[in-house]
């Protein structure tokens, strides 16, 4: 026993446990399964929430403040007018806090009170999860959701295997196999046997890898080692699986799931930055100004001041001798001047701008949401005959309400291929068997339009389409090579059957693969179920079962996969794999079809088809067992043995012969096309990360109309692997120096950059060579070399040796490159981009993709995703966008300024990591375009106008500071500075922040180049702020000045002055609000009812409010705003001011608007015009996209393409067929 | 409609039914009296039945209206959340900047010359008394000159109050000041509007309040014997204790004094809301006086009760007390002192030309702190006194308006983008030239 005080302290280095002795696993005081999200309860919430809003800076400046004016020397203001708005700020914070918190420990209640089967006293109990501890034994059924993480101990599969959904934990929604430990299967379901159990595990602490588990299980004194294979871990769902029996090793918080819920990082906007960086600015310009002040105030502390004390004696604390006492004064001064003039860092500003955005997000769900339910309801009629897609009825949701604005400042796209731009349906498209093309459809032949009526078949699939009646005609005639070609799809795959709702269902590793067993399915070979040994498949009409000899699988390397089936008495090998892989390992009889199919490839590869090759090859039966003998060996060597395996793999996958071909079309999302064309026009880069291959990658840009057929040729980075690094350059020096303006200094050491110009002229200066050349940061720019760029060369180089490249020739060619219609494009590929990636190459890389139109950088890792997108973050200080659909984006996602997430099929793993989320790609074009550019449209007006009217407010106390001796008197009521920024002047700026459109949502797509100021920054910078803070200084002045000089020396009609304090500074207050109101009429573009609502309601209010307080509570201004009111100098001196202040601004904004009208001036015009009904509004005309086009252009040029091959890159079941794991799973 | 339609069915046939009743009843005379009570019968029920179809029909009405309002209720959520609310969308072109750059400028600049005349007819006369020699005769100075009273009232033996130094300034006044003329004190670099002054008062207290805690009048709170100053803090101590009187040498007559009402110079507002004598017995600080407990500021020669005539015009409820006390906003002010009192035959008219004569019973230092002291006279207008600023900056406001409409509207013919132009404009338009 150990001494338990000790235990809390150390931190746990292994774990030990014994199953069915809860008295030695409560020793160790583990952690129960009570979890607990929530932060806070109702004695906490209060200390612990004040303590968080204090730690935010804004809140503990104004805290400081607040004690400032508590002292009653440097007061200067009344500390109310602090306390009023921090209260309010704080208590809005607490309540959102608090409601959020209430939600947590909602959800936290649901899931502590599910129910788990638990063994307890040798008998099951139904205990609640947050009563289990480590130790129990847990039964779970079908369907249960994994209560904590578990090792497996025993399940119904006899093999005992266990199959899991991950969804929740890494959002792959495929099946997880998992497995107990063979010798532990003897237990059954057996309650007596399992509660006997007395085994004990020893494993590593608490940790958040999901990936790894490493422990051992000691039993009947036998030791076994436990790796990931055999736990479940909290969050999974159990699938396929009658019961289990499980151990709990770690529970609540202490489970992965738990420790890998870290605190999400806070996305900020650039528009935050910039607002923190201006107001840093403002507190040092604050700061400058005090120090004026307190300067003015020594002064005249000396000068007049000592003077006056005739009338106004110093008080206590400064000293009497003259100097001393102004200086100490003045050094008071200052703090009260800042307590005076900190209206310039509005507290309300934080308010303002999270309401508008919190609204801004209202409007994009709701906006979308009404979006997708008319989409859904026209889709619905529109592909009522196919019936092949439906929409998830998933909304669009913004998941973060602070990034709106930054939607309107996106550069930068970068998007996921598969499941974004494409549906992630694999349909099987078209076909070449033995040399004959099939899936063409001539559009001219009548009845072609139909597809062929399958439901003959008792196993066909609705959503399984096929146009080419040949095919069917040939099957009927029992056509051989056709039969051979759908009896490999049906058996030569790794694909599990299953049966839902009384259907069979596939379950595959790529939807490739479903894709293609389903093609054979509905054309009646049915692939119907599989035992370790054995296929089952349904050949029109008829059950066969044959032997499964072996399984050769898939692997990135091996790019196909084998069966070796015994097939009517005979052996057979069926193949299936990539072209140039099939190719190579053909009989040599074969080269006639070869070519044909080579050909058809060509043209399906050239469509953006995935292809694959499919053969086979019959086996003599000793060969096969000799072979098998050399396998055996090869497999159960110690050393090398994957290359062994592969060898030997080889060996018989030779002399094939060739079946044909089979094309996969990866349908692309609905919209895609256009809305990448309009995202383009509107000057966004989009940059396609892939982990698919170059030419699928490249086929689906020209399909989506990423790349155009203006566009030049990609550009190729393609360094292969490392041994490209070695080999010598096949190009001399000369070629670099074309790309690099300055010929570097030092020598490449390995110059694998390889490039090559097509222009035969003889001192070329090609365009596409440009890119690459224009910034050389580093004086050797590129000292290493997986940068090889490849041009599709019809010329070899001319290789001009002494040819400098002029550098005005380069800086003219880069603005050609960012105008225009034509423009470049850069494919890289996944192994060229960890070189490309490194310090010291990063940088050349960004140049030269920053000068492309489009980028496409195919077979790149998750991480490597992310590092693009942090690689243009860093460097472009652009704005980011990512948008993606799996697991597999989130690290971009998260990197990136906005990720947004495709609320699709693959998981809830993107969405859960997103900003926003949209159901189909093509919505982001409505979300930048419209919801983005208007956000922040908005935004920036409220922004400018919201420094205006601080600046406005602020200065006046600045200009009566050479009035009043510099002694930090407000010009204005106490309660007229609380209230101003509260109520008199807040609601029209939030409806302008919340309404305000300069043109509609038809014209911000109509015309995308409306989007450029949120690229550009334009509509709100240091400029713009200085700008519009200088206009408020401006107004104030003019205020302050005409109402001076009105009021110096006012007299009424009656003979009674109205030149006091009191009422001066009702009147500068009342004026003020109608001047900022009359302001933010200017600023008002599109009037609603709300903003007339609140401008003129609040122009009410403030004389309402004013009068009410001063009459009822007969403070010190009493009738000090009823007195000037009285005359006809206030409505004089107003209009004047009004007048003065408002002229100027519109003089400047009609000369702006007259002389260099922007697109927006234009388009609002338009928007006017053709409102009017003089011309009704096009729809937005839009290059229909044909694949085609592409197609044809490619042929044209000659080049051949070769098939996307259509696998995923993970291993297949291959290994758990052959090893008879998969069987768990229901036969049919 | 349909439920409207019933409804008239429902009327028709109920008609019918009268009509038949009645052409079946037969016309003895003793089936008569029972007719005519049924057919009355009928006719109440009848009536019932319109009144229910009226409130019926009332119902589907305002029903249908509900329906509508709500159709058009979700319609207008609908707009709302596609943010497609109708809206007035202004924008600035030629057609509407240049009229209204043209139509201020013809507005302002003849507004501008209005204001001037109405400035102009306002007669103000200014006499600087700061420096102003004593006429006392003990006070000749040794050259055969006298004194200035602003040196005499730093000798120690100056007693405010005491008449101890007055003096005589003679000015003309050159235009008749028709009409009610208004005497008023300036000072000038006169800080009343420093924070620590403003601050110093206690609102409370004037209000006629108990109040024990008056620290905001600090220093001024309390004597040394820990009394409370009736009216405590620094602008109550400083009270502007000049008194001014006016003459007027006519040729005729000689020298008369002008009489001056003291009364109606302060705001209503101020007398009836902000200053109200405490309550108590009597006006004084005897025992249940309403000053019990407190002393007179330290600078005062009487105390605050002793000030002009009871009972309305004393204590805090003193007009000059009260004009002291709202504040100037500015170093340089001036506060109503004195009217001219029309109801007297001889200034009914107000102030003749002719040749004046101010006398003051000077008391309040100001040349300490470079302050000065002013007399000023004046007559009003509609718009108050005289100032010619408004009228100045109108007519300024309105020619650069329209000068500016001038300037654009070349600028508009010259230069300015065909509107038309705007039309043409496709996907690749730059945002700007």
């Amino acid at each position: 026993m150990k001494l338990p005080c000790i235990k809390e302290k150390i931190p746990e280095t292994e774990r030990r446990l014994r199953m069915n002795d809860d008295v030695y696993n409560a020793a160790f005081k583990y952690a129960n399964n009570f979890i607990k999200t929530s932060k806070y309860n109702i004695v906490t919430f209060l200390p612990i929430n004040l303590y968080e809003q204090f730690t935010r800076l804004a809140n503990f400046y104004f805290l400081c403040l607040l004690i400032l004016q508590l002292i009653p020397v440097v007061s200067s203001l009344n500390p109310i007018t602090t306390i009023l708005p921090l209260l309010g700020v704080l208590s809005l914070s607490a309540l959102k806090d608090a409601y959020d918190d209430i939600q947590r420990h909602r959800s936290d209640k649901q899931v502590n009170n599910r129910v788990s089967q638990v063994l307890r006293n040798g008998v099951m109990e139904e205990v609640l999860w947050k009563n289990v501890v480590v130790g129990d034994i847990i039964r779970m059924t079908s369907n249960e959701f994994v209560a904590a993480d578990l090792l497996l101990l025993s399940t119904s599969d006899a093999n005992g295997l266990c199959f899991v959904e991950t969804s929740e934990l890494d959002g792959e929604t495929n099946l997880k196999c998992k497995q107990c430990q063979p010798d532990l299967t003897e237990l059954h379901d057996n309650v007596e046997l399992i509660s006997a159990l007395d085994g004990e595990v020893v494993c590593e602490p608490p940790n958040n890898n999901l990936s790894k588990f490493q422990g051992t299980l000691t039993w009947r004194g036998k030791k076994y080692s436990l790796d990931n294979e055999n736990v479940l871990l909290r969050g999974c769902i159990l699938r396929n699986t009658e019961w289990c029996y499980c151990v709990v090793l770690f529970a609540g918080a202490e489970t992965k799931l738990m420790q890998n819920a870290g605190e999400s990082f806070f996305k900020r906007t650039s528009m935050d930055r910039l607002l923190n960086t201006i107001i840093l600015g403002i507190l040092l310009f604050l700061l400058v100004m005090c120090l004026f002040c307190a300067l003015g105030s020594g002064i005249w502390e000396s000068i007049v001041g000592f003077k006056f004390q005739v009338f106004l004696p110093w008080t206590d604390v400064i000293p009497q001798e003259k100097n001393r006492g102004a200086a100490v004064t003045a050094s008071l001064v200052f703090f009260s001047y800042i307590i005076l003039l900190n209206t310039f860092v509005p507290i309300s500003l934080y308010v303002s701008v999270e309401m508008i955005r919190l609204f801004q997000s209202l409007l994009i769900n709701w906006d979308l949401n009404v979006e997708m339910i008319r989409l859904f309801q026209s889709l619905l009629i529109n592909w009522d005959k196919k019936m092949c897609y439906m929409p998830s009825k998933t909304y669009a949701k913004a998941r973060t309400t602070t990034l709106n604005e930054e939607l309107g400042q996106v550069q930068y796209i970068f998007s996921d291929k598969t499941g974004t731009l494409t549906q992630n349906v694999m349909t099987f498209n078209k076909c070449s068997i033995n040399g004959v093309s099939y899936g063409d459809v001539d559009d001219d032949l009548e009845g072609y339009d139909q597809p062929i009526d399958f439901s003959g078949n008792p196993y066909s699939e609705p959503s399984f389409v096929f146009y080419d009646r040949k095919l069917t005609v040939d099957l009927r005639t029992h056509d051989p090579h056709v039969e051979t070609f759908f009896l490999l799809l049906a058996l030569c795959h790794t694909v599990m059957p299953q049966e839902e709702d009384g259907k069979l269902v596939y379950q595959a590793q790529s939807p490739d693969e479903s894709a293609l067993v389903s093609a054979a399915r509905n054309f009646g070979f049915v692939f119907k179920s599989r035992t370790p040994n054995s296929i089952t498949a349904v050949i029109n009409g008829e059950e066969q079962t044959h032997e499964l000899l072996c399984i050769l699988d898939f692997n990135n390397v091996r790019k196909r996969m084998s069966v070796v089936i015994r097939y009517d008495g005979k052996l057979r090998l069926f193949c299936k794999g990539a072209d140039s892989i099939i190719f190579e390992r053909l009989r040599a009889d074969q080269e006639e079809i070869k070519s044909i199919t080579c050909e058809h490839i060509d043209s399906y590869a050239g469509e953006g088809l995935r292809t694959l090759c499919l053969a086979y090859k019959d086996l003599s039966e000793q060969y096969y067992a000799d072979w098998w003998n050399r396998y055996q060996d090869a497999a159960t060597s110690l050393e090398n043995r994957e290359e062994k395996v592969d060898a030997i793999f080889e060996e018989i996958e030779k002399d094939l012969i060739l079946i044909g071909a089979s094309a996969i079309e990866d349908k692309l999302q609905e919209g895609v096309p256009e809305a990448i064309a309009n995202l383009s026009l509107a000057g966004i880069k989009i940059w396609v990360l892939t982990g698919d291959k170059q030419e699928t990658a490249i086929n689906i840009g020209y399909s989506c109309h990423l790349l155009t057929d203006e566009m030049h040729e990609p550009i190729i980075v393609d360094g292969e692997t490392e041994e490209d690094l070695d080999t010598p350059c096949p190009l001399p020096r000369p070629a670099l120096s074309l790309a690099v303006p300055s010929p570097p200094p030092c020598p490449l050491p390995r110059p694998a950059l390889s490039l090559a110009v097509p222009t035969p002229s003889p001192c070329p200066l090609p365009r596409r060579a440009l890119s690459l050349a224009l910034p050389s940061p580093s004086p050797c720019p590129l000292p290493h070399h997986a940068l090889s760029l490849a041009v599709p060369s019809p010329s070899p180089l001319p290789s001009p040796s002494p040819c400098p490249l002029p550098r005005p020739a380069l800086s003219l060619a880069v603005p050609s490159l960012s105008e225009g219609e034509t423009g470049h494009s850069l494919v890289v590929n996944g192994h060229s981009l960890v070189f490309a990636l490194q310090d010291d190459m990063e940088e050349l890389l960004l140049a030269v993709a920053s000068q492309c139109r489009a980028v496409i950088c195919c077979r790149v890792t998750p991480l490597q995703k992310a590092k693009v997108v942090d690689l243009v973050k860093r460097y472009k200080k652009a704005v980011t966008l990512s948008i993606g659909d799996g697991a597999n984006d989130v690290s971009m996602i998260k990197i990136a300024h906005i990720g947004v997430g495709i609320s699709g099929h693959e998981g809830m793993q993107a969405v859960l990591a997103s900003d926003f989320a949209v159901a189909q790609f093509k919505y982001l074009e409505r979300l930048l375009l419209v919801h983005g550019r208007w956000s922040y449209y908005r935004m920036c007006k409220f922004l400018t106008y919201f420094f205006y009217k601080n600046f406005a407010f602020a200065f006046c106390h600045f200009w009566y500071a050479f009035f009043v001796g510099f002694s930090a008197q407000t010009v204005f009521d106490t309660l007229f500075i609380s209230a101003y920024n509260l109520f008199y002047t807040a609601l029209p700026v939030l409806a302008l922040g919340s309404f305000d459109q300069d043109v509609n949502e038809d014209y911000s797509l109509r015309f995308p180049k409306l989007y450029t100021p949120g690229l550009e920054n334009r509509w709100f910078n240091k400029k713009i702020f200085v700008r519009s803070a200088g206009h408020g200084v401006l107004t104030s002045g003019v205020l302050f000045f005409v109402v001076y000089g009105e009021y110096t020396n006012g007299i009424r009609s009656n003979g009674l002055t109205l030149s006091d304090f009191y009422s001066f500074g009702s009147v500068l207050s009342s004026i003020l609000v109608i001047v900022v109101t009359a302001q933010i009429c200017l600023d008002t573009g599109y009037w609603t009812i709300f903003n007339h609502i609140t401008i003129w309601g609040s122009l009410i209010f403030t004389y309402l409010l004013q009068y009410a307080v001063n009459h009822g509570f007969k403070g010190a201004y009493v009738n000090s705003l009823a007195m000037p009111m009285g005359e006809p100098g206030y409505y004089l001196c107003s209009l004047l001011v009004v007048v003065m202040v408002i002229l100027p601004v519109l003089a400047w904004r009609f000369w702006n608007a007259d002389v260099h009208p922007t697109l927006s001036d234009k388009v609002r015009y338009k928007q006017q015009y053709e409102k009017k009904g003089v011309k009704p509004a096009k729809p937005r005309p839009m290059p229909r996209l044909f694949r085609r086009q592409s197609t044809m252009r490619r042929r044209a040029l000659g080049k051949s393409m070769r098939s996307g091959y259509a696998f995923s890159h993970q291993e297949g079941y291959g290994r758990l067929i052959t090893e008879g794991k998969l069987l768990g799973v229901r036969r049919l | 409609m349909s439920s409207m339609s019933s409804i008239r069915g429902h009327i028709r046939s109920a008609l019918r039914g009268l009509s038949t009743d009645s052409g079946d009843t037969p016309v003895g005379g003793v089936t008569r009296g029972n007719t005519v009570k049924a057919l009355e019968r009928k006719v109440v029920n009848l009536q019932g039945q319109v009144v229910d179809l009226h409130s019926r029909i009332l119902e589907a009405e305002s029903k249908a209206a509900a329906e509508r309002r709500r159709k058009l209720d979700s319609k207008f959520k609908q707009k709302f959340k596609q943010q497609r609310l109708p809206a007035w969308q202004p924008i600035l072109t030629a057609d509407t900047v240049l009229p209204a750059f043209f139509l201020i400028g013809l507005l302002f600049v003849p507004l501008g010359v209005a204001l001037l005349l109405f400035s102009d007819g306002v007669v103000e006369v200014q006499v600087d008394y700061t420096e102003c020699p004593s006429v006392d005769p003990r006070h000749r100075d040794p050259l055969g000159g006298h004194f200035l009273c602003k040196d005499l009232i730093l000798r120690p033996e100056f007693v405010p109050g005491e008449n101890f130094c007055y003096c005589d300034i003679e000015f003309n006044v050159t235009t008749a000041m028709e009409n009610e003329v208004f005497m008023y004190y300036g000072l000038d670099n006169y800080y009343q509007n420093h924070r620590r002054y403003v601050k110093s008062r206690d609102d409370k207290q004037l209000a006629g309040k108990q109040v024990t805690d008056v620290s905001d009048c600090s220093p001024f709170d309390r004597d040394n014997r820990s009394r409370i100053y009736a009216p405590c803090g620094a602008i109550a101590n400083s009270f502007f204790n000049d008194s001014l009187k006016l003459y007027f040498t006519d040729s005729q007559k000689g020298k008369q004094e002008v009489p001056l009402r003291g009364d109606n110079i302060a705001w209503d507002s101020d007398k009836n809301i902000k200053f109200k004598n405490p309550p108590g017995k009597t006006l004084d600080d005897k025992e249940g006086g309403a000053f019990e407990n407190t002393v007179k500021p330290l600078y005062w020669t009487k105390p605050v009760f002793k000030l002009g005539s009871p009972p309305n015009n004393t204590g805090y409820e003193n007009e000059d007390l009260i004009v002291w006390m709202r504040t100037a906003a500015f170093p340089s002010f001036r506060k109503l002192y004195r009217r001219v009192d029309n109801s007297n035959l001889e200034f009914k008219k107000g102030l003749a030309a002719g040749l004046y004569t101010l006398h003051v019973d000077y008391n309040y230092p100001v040349h300490t702190f470079g302050g000065r002291k002013r007399m000023i006279l004046s007559t009003t207008s509609f718009l108050g006194g005289k100032n010619n600023f408004l009228g100045i900056a109108y007519i300024t406001a309105g020619c650069v308006c329209f000068l500016l409409g001038v300037v654009f509207l070349v600028i508009h013919v010259k230069f300015g983008e065909r509107t038309t132009n705007h039309l043409n404009i496709n996907q690749n338009t730059p945002y700007t030239k």
